[in-house]
């Protein structure tokens, strides 16, 4: 078997891996991907002033990023913070495969079942809502959820080094959560970011998935939020991997695993 | 399989830097053959964790070198986890939630196997420590010692060839422990080297050949199990309950008694342990001259163990 190929099964063994625990407990994923997404979708859908298919549009991709994000990226960063406390976090560090694909491969796993669970709640709450929503170009905004999917998943891998560093990495992202979803204009307008900050916003992916998507929506390809998407997407990705293996290699000098 | 399962040279590892650097372990060298299981013992402290986290690959050494099978822990960590089975003792360090052949698939691709080779080896795993009939239950309703086998399958999975069992035995009933122990020898036998390291000496007597035993981050002592037992200075303790006046113990020329611990003196009489340094015809002659006058209820002959022998090598090397 080719290494390529090794790679890929140990990614799809991670995703599989991370769909049976999250399926194992519903609690959470109910949460993040049914209660969340419906409540913000009836809460935004009701308040906008302007019924008009752009604005509910907006709104709708405002709601599934959120969503998504929240689900996927603060999921997908926190497997290891769920292995550091069931004791399997070093069997992971230890183990033969690489450990970025591992974790890749159950962000991926988060990502896959985030994304059917909260595309189907927000299809089942705008049909109860009765509230259309227009698309404006399918194969668009199939390409931006994708994107956004993929982003996502990147981003959760690399935040999940916090979790390898520090016990206090739930912390830590539950105190960046609200900040990047404000830096992306998900929760409120970018025009009401701070001047001096607003530059910030240009360096997360997420931000640029937003603008897409909403364009998507509209029926316009909107290439600058594209490339900042992919690029900055590809950035995270080097980003993250060098910062994986600096991490890897910290942890085996300073020894700050356990061995369960 | 050629040369040593396990190589430790001068394997030094320190803690943090400067006036706060603590050393953990500090020139340690000894080796473990393929078929022979090693007892690594120490008091908390002593530095067996960081031994078993560098030969598991989680920590680097300071200085020294460490190989796995031939495989060097720092040049080539991924060939010695390869052929490593970790086995802890306890609860955690398993997928509670998840199934047995759940929590298997996912350490076995862990373990570097192909996905083809997997449910095979899952299966053969399981039977070797008879859980094949709980392969679907989930492991949170599993019992301790269920748990404990079911690590057991874990490090099995891959077919190591060396093994490093972390405390196997803690926390089991003794018909656990004893499965346990049972199967660990029966690898023993297959030619799996084992390095073993447990609180509970019964499993170093019962399966170990050879202690180490680390004191201070140093090795203090590297003999075969009889031999580190007869390091304590006595080779047997004589339990002696009696009534009327105690007899002096020591009394003998040849000192066949080492030592004499009262545990009990009262009304309805007294008991002693004394330890001797071999256990002969010459002081039963001994001690049965001392009866004279005395009114013995019972006596008790137990040979000094590994316990005995890590007690008095501790006391011995206590600051």
């Amino acid at each position: 078997m080719s290494r390529f190929a090794a790679a890929i099964e140990v990614g799809l063994a991670g995703a599989r891996h991370e769909i049976r625990l999250i399926l194992t407990s519903w609690t959470g994923a109910a949460i993040l991907g049914i209660a969340q997404p419906a409540v913000l979708l009836v809460l935004v859908v009701g308040s906008v002033a302007d019924p008009a298919p752009a604005e509910v549009g907006r709104g709708v991709v405002g709601v599934a990023l959120t969503a998504l994000w929240s689900f996927t990226v603060w999921t997908g960063a926190g497997v290891l913070q769920g292995d550091r406390q069931q004791g399997t976090l070093a069997a992971c560090v230890i183990g033969v495969p690489d450990l970025r694909l591992v974790v890749i491969g159950r962000s991926l796993g988060v990502n896959i079942f985030a994304g059917l669970v909260v595309a189907a709640t927000m299809t089942v709450t705008l049909a109860l809502l009765r509230q259309p929503v227009r698309v404006g170009s399918v194969g668009l905004v199939t390409l931006g959820l994708a994107l956004v999917l993929v982003s996502s998943m990147v981003v959760g891998t690399c935040l999940s080094c916090l979790f390898l560093l520090s016990r206090f990495g739930p912390q830590i992202s539950a105190a960046l959560m609200y900040p990047v979803f404000l830096l992306c204009g998900l929760l409120t307008p970018l025009t009401f970011l701070p001047v001096p900050l607003r530059w910030v916003s240009d360096g997360i992916s997420m931000r640029w998935g937003m603008r897409l998507l909403t364009e998507a929506m509209s029926g316009r390809f909107d290439p600058v939020a594209l490339g900042m998407l992919v690029g900055l997407t590809v950035a995270y990705a080097f980003a993250g991997a060098y910062a994986f293996a600096r991490v890897t290699d910290l942890i085996r000098r300073e020894g700050t695993v356990e061995l369960v | 399989m050629t040369g040593p399962a396990i190589t430790i040279r001068d394997l030094t590892r320190v803690y943090g830097r400067g006036e706060t650097a603590v050393t953990a372990l500090d020139k340690v060298s000894f080796d473990v053959r393929y078929g022979q299981i090693v007892a690594l013992l120490g008091s908390n402290g002593a530095g067996k964790t960081t031994l078993i986290k560098v030969l598991a690959t989680l920590l680097l050494p300071s200085a020294g070198s460490v190989t796995v099978a031939g495989h060097d822990v720092v040049r080539q960590p991924k060939p010695a986890r390869a052929v490593a089975g970790v086995v802890f003792g306890g609860d955690r360090g398993l997928y509670g939630r998840l199934t047995l052949r759940d929590n298997l698939r996912y350490f076995g691709m862990l373990a570097g196997l192909a996905r083809r080779d997997i449910g095979a080896r899952i299966d053969q795993a399981l039977a070797e420590v008879n859980l094949s009939d709980l392969a679907g239950r989930r492991v949170e309703a599993l019992s301790r010692g269920m748990r404990q086998r079911l690590h057991l399958a874990i490090g099995l999975i891959r077919r190591p060839r060396v093994l490093l069992l972390d405390e196997p035995t803690v926390g089991l009933d003794p018909v656990e422990a004893e499965r346990v122990r049972a199967i660990v020898a029966r690898l023993r036998d297959e030619g799996v080297g084992v390095l073993l390291t447990s609180h509970y000496l019964v499993d170093v007597e019962r399966l170990a050949g050879r202690v180490v035993l680390l004191s201070d981050a140093k090795v203090a002592a590297d003999m075969a199990v009889d031999e580190f037992a007869r390091t304590s200075g006595f080779s047997a303790t004589v339990t002696v309950r009696g009534k009327g006046p105690v007899p002096d113990w020591g009394s003998d020329p040849a000192k066949l008694v080492v030592q004499a611990t009262s545990a009990r003196g009262d009304a309805d009489g007294w008991e002693v342990d004394l330890r001797v340094r071999e256990w002969s015809a010459a002081v039963f002659r001994h001690l049965s001259s001392l009866f004279d006058g005395v009114t013995v209820y019972d006596v008790k002959v137990r040979e000094t163990g590994v316990e005995e022998a890590f007690l008095a090598i501790s006391r011995r090397a206590a600051p």
